[in-house]
């Protein structure tokens, strides 16, 4: 399957996601859905994130893995941390409907 | 994402560069501790054989005989003058905690080397030579009578002064990717408070040796 685009190869925008369909039975349903902070990442920071969950969040067992030092991989997820930072905080494209 | 194997192993690019310039992106903590004090305890004694001190944190020459302990001494002073200083500096720029033994490991490791400079000054033909070259220009310029050095002094002298040179470039670039990756400092920030570390230390470490001969008197060595 492929991968999500996050942006725009156009103009960099961020993209939506507008349609999905059920594997099962091919129903599809239209509307414009908000990739969640996670999704919008980079695919390698998807990856390390994924597999620094799988090593239960020790950052010990995420350098033996990799084969890095214990800062070097502290130091990358303090990057992602900021880049998640800046992906929540980043202004929405589009005013949110009201829900009452 | 689960229809391919997740692929956050992959080793970085450049890796051979990388083991070059910047180990500690493999090598940190109790490891870079227990092969950079190994590496510093080898350049003192080999140091003690070629009398080649590095009183300061960036200093080299070739002096008097002196005690091996000297040696150890000064290797040990100025690693520790540079973890303290960067230390400090540290705790003051890095955004997050940053555990001292990285720092203190990778700073160990950084001076490593130095062995490729004593190695190639216990070379006693070598050493000789250009002590004797060297005390030869410092006698003409404050003299003002001729050195009487050739063309094959000059290309010996050259050659010795560059590997230094060089061997002192490397290491402190390993030192401030030692202070980058431990702390996790980057950008301008990183280079700034290295460099006003690195001079913190030049001051703290020759404070402190000189404290040292002065009370051992051992002047004599250092000069």
């Amino acid at each position: 399957m492929k991968r999500i685009p996050a942006d725009c190869p156009a103009c960099g925008g961020r993209l939506e996601v507008t349609r999905m369909a059920c594997r099962a039975c091919d129903t599809g349903i239209e509307g414009r859905f908000e990739l969640p902070p996670l999704a919008r990442l980079p695919v390698d920071d998807q990856d390390f994130i994924l597999q620094f969950v799988k090593a239960s969040g020790s950052l010990k067992e995420m350098a033996r893995l990799l084969h890095l030092s214990y800062p070097t991989v502290r130091n990358r997820l303090n990057d992602i941390i900021d880049r998640c930072g800046s992906l929540e905080t980043e202004a929405p494209d589009r005013e949110e409907p009201a829900h009452d | 994402m689960t229809d391919r194997p997740v692929t956050a192993s992959k080793p970085p690019r450049k890796t051979a560069l990388l083991w070059f310039l910047n180990p500690f992106t493999f090598v940190a903590g109790g490891t870079a501790l227990i092969i950079g004090l190994a590496a510093i305890l080898v350049v003192a004694l080999i140091g003690a054989v070629s009398n080649t001190h590095f009183d300061g944190l960036l200093d080299i020459h070739t002096g008097a005989p002196a005690p091996a302990w000297l040696f150890v001494a000064e290797g040990l002073i100025d690693w520790l003058s540079l973890s303290l200083a960067l230390a400090v500096l540290g705790i003051i720029v890095a955004r997050s905690r940053f555990r001292i033994v990285d720092l203190l490991g990778t700073q160990a490791l950084a001076r490593w080397p130095g062995l490729l400079v004593v190695t190639l000054l216990l070379i006693s033909p070598l050493r000789n030579a250009f002590n004797k070259l060297v005390a030869s220009v410092l006698k003409s310029s404050t003299s003002g009578a001729p050195s009487g050095i050739g063309a094959a002094d000059v290309l010996v002298l050259g050659v010795v002064s560059l590997a230094v040179l060089l061997a002192v470039i490397w290491t402190v670039i390993l030192m401030y990717h030692s202070y980058a990756v431990s702390c996790g400092v980057k950008g301008a920030r990183a280079i700034v408070s290295f460099i006003v570390g690195l001079i913190a230390a030049e001051i703290l470490s020759k404070f402190v040796l000189y404290r040292i001969v002065v009370h051992f008197g051992l002047l004599a060595a250092e000069a």
